[in-house]
């Protein structure tokens, strides 16, 4: 069931408006969201409401285990077992192919052919995501940030929950699980942020993603040969823009129906591209996933702890893992080891600069400012670029197609067939957003919540019909379902 | 000593025996937690209308959206009488105008994405960033092509 449809629409309003009948008995609340939610998983594929029921189970066992027991070394097993376990059933489903095919071109290279047992494995949707919320909800008992769940509805719930289930935000278990426990409240302010998150998150994605993906990216990415350098340019901005409303849109849209559900999620992006460093960039880009790899991978490796070495080697070990969590192909194995090496290279030029030239204290402080401003958007036009060229990566189907994409930049002579007026204008009114205050859903949320329903419901009402009549025709599915 | 405590709400007498105490099994509410509730109470009742209001809204404007939706069902009598009342609806709705909004809109939303760079005037800028390449890229090529003569004719 995808968000933007009239059956999503349908069934949200049944969950809302029976969820909240159901505020008072808190357990048959709870056991009514978790249908809903298996409901809405299964609405793809129901043999995969299995999967997410085992996994959750598991994760539960392991838990209460962790719960259960004293010891140092059995409690370091049990989490060791637990993590195994999750990213033995993710690494089955979505690397298996890769891996065996993979392992065939190596031994055909090395003349070495063998009949290798492939299957037709599906990737069951969200997996990456729910799998990473069992492992969140493990270790932060093991870690004792929270107490080891005696209900197995609430930790069914807090990895089935619907909003998030496919495409996240990851929700923490220490963030999410004590919601459980509370009677949900539904303010003035919720309503109003719930119903400006939604209608944001349809117009990135109904609007800004489909039409720069229909219109531009998708062909200039399909056979990037067949087009001169300006479509490229336009092309490979488009798609940075289209991933950012695409993902975030519907990062929006689960974060807005779970406020109206009486939850809380934290923020996923906080306008990425005025980063003007990929440190500050990873800040502001998928805050969940980023800010999970650094809890649950690059501080446990040693973070920066262990030595100037040690600290490149876990930036790069980080985002090199953070690559291969978003599909199985190399090309995202490139796109995480890019990243892990210029945040390396970021770091130690940083740290040479500012031997080589330290901050002047008594230096007029109109300078400074100019220094500090010219040098910000330096920055923020580099860190752009070099994002912008990592998603070549990231969207071509293969190095083939993105060398060739690469190439294509310096034929400046194929005459523009699909970068339009309309599509530049709506790449950098995209763009300019991310220059606007910090958090103006938030502002306009606030605004929102004094408004009585008979003037918040035809707000909502024209905006979702605007939103409608300007999309392009058909529903995309989010890109980020495949991971 | 029991006392009994009589409340009059609305014509109603309820009699209820030591006011004071609870019963097991029951828990009092704070006055913040009171409040809470009402206001959750309000603020589903208002999201509620709201979502009523906007569903209002999208029948009105999006006849269209209906019939192409209720065409999508199965065969039988319930949705046969649907798909009728559907297409009732929409050609009132035509009738009265309502429904030529949306095609209104995708009109000019269509024409503003065929806009060329031509009809914005910025046909040239873009073609002099075109032509600045290729003229480049033959001043290139040129003078490859004159060093490869010079060092034919050993020079």
């Amino acid at each position: 069931m995808l968000f933007p449809t009239f059956e999503f629409g349908v069934f949200f309003v049944i969950v809302f408006v029976v969820s909240w009948e159901l505020r008072r008995t808190m357990d048959l609340r709870k056991l009514f969201l978790l249908g809903a939610s298996y409901l809405f998983y299964g609405w793809w594929d129901w043999r995969f409401v299995g999967l997410l029921v085992l996994s959750s189970v598991a994760n539960y066992l392991f838990g209460r285990s962790l719960g259960y027991l004293k010891r140092n070394g059995l409690r370091k097993f049990i989490v060791g077992l637990a993590v195994i376990a999750n990213l033995g059933v993710l690494g089955f489903f979505k690397y298996y192919g890769f891996f065996l095919t993979s392992l065939d071109e190596l031994l055909v290279t090395l003349g070495l052919e063998r009949d290798l047992p492939f299957l037709e494995v599906i990737l069951p949707v969200g997996i990456s995501f729910f799998t990473f919320q069992g492992i969140s909800y493990v270790v932060d008992v093991y870690r004792r940030e929270v107490a080891a769940e005696r209900s197995l509805l609430d930790v069914c719930l807090y990895i089935s929950f619907f909003p998030q289930l496919v495409a996240g935000p990851i929700v923490r278990a220490h963030e999410f699980m004590p919601q459980l426990e509370r009677t949900p409240k539904l303010t003035q302010a919720m309503v109003g942020l719930g119903v400006t998150l939604i209608l944001s998150g349809l117009v990135k994605k109904m609007v800004i993603a489909n039409y720069l993906a229909t219109e531009i990216v998708d062909k200039v990415f399909f056979d990037p040969s067949a087009f001169g350098a300006f479509d490229l340019l336009i092309g490979v901005y488009g798609y940075a823009v289209q991933i950012y409303c695409d993902f975030s849109g519907y990062s929006d849209i689960a974060i807005g129906i779970a406020a109206l559900l009486g939850y809380r999620f934290n923020a996923n992006f906080n306008q990425p591209y005025r980063s003007a460093s990929l440190q500050e960039f990873w800040r502001r880009w998928h805050i969940s996933l980023s800010s999970w790899l650094r809890d649950y991978l690059y501080i446990p490796l040693g973070g920066s702890r262990r030595g100037e070495f040690g600290t490149y080697r876990n930036l790069f070990l980080t985002m090199f893992l953070g690559g291969i969590w978003h599909g199985a192909a190399w090309t995202f194995v490139f796109w995480g080891a890019f990243h892990g090496t210029m945040l390396g290279i970021e770091r130690y030029l940083k740290a040479k600069f500012a031997t080589l030239a330290p901050l002047e204290e008594d230096a007029p402080h109109f300078l400074a400012r100019i220094s500090d401003g010219a040098s910000w958007l330096v920055g923020v036009f580099v860190t752009f670029h070099l994002v912008c060229f990592a998603w070549i990566f990231f969207r071509a189907e293969s190095f083939g197609l993105a060398y060739t994409y690469l190439l294509g930049f310096a034929d400046w002579t194929t005459p523009v067939q699909h970068a339009t007026p309309f599509l530049v204008a709506l790449i950098l009114g995209a763009l300019a957003f991310h220059f606007t205050p910090a958090h103006l859903d938030r502002i306009v949320g606030n605004g929102m919540k004094w408004l009585p329903s008979p003037a918040l419901g035809p707000i909502f009402g024209l905006a979702l019909f605007l939103i409608w009549a300007v999309a392009p025709e058909g529903v995309a599915p989010f890109i980020y379902f495949q991971f | 000593m029991n006392a009994m405590t009589e409340i009059k709400m609305e014509g109603v007498v309820e009699r209820f025996d030591d006011l004071g105490a609870l019963e097991e099994g029951w828990t009092t509410l704070s006055r913040a937690e009171l409040r809470a509730e009402t206001a959750t109470r309000g603020s589903v009742r208002r999201m509620a209308r709201t979502l009523i209001v906007a569903f209002l809204v999208l029948l009105l404007m999006n006849s269209a959206g209906l019939v192409q939706l209720v065409q999508g069902l199965s065969v039988g009598p319930v949705q046969d009488t649907v798909i009728v009342m559907s297409e009732t609806w929409h050609s009132e709705m035509e009738r009265h105008g309502v429904a030529e909004v949306l095609a209104a809109i995708r009109t000019k939303v269509s024409v503003l994405v065929q806009t060329s760079w031509d009809e914005v005037g910025l046909a040239d800028a873009i073609k002099t960033v075109s032509l600045d390449a290729r003229s480049a890229e033959t001043e290139n090529r040129a003078s490859v092509l004159r060093g490869a003569v010079l060092d034919a004719s050993g020079s």
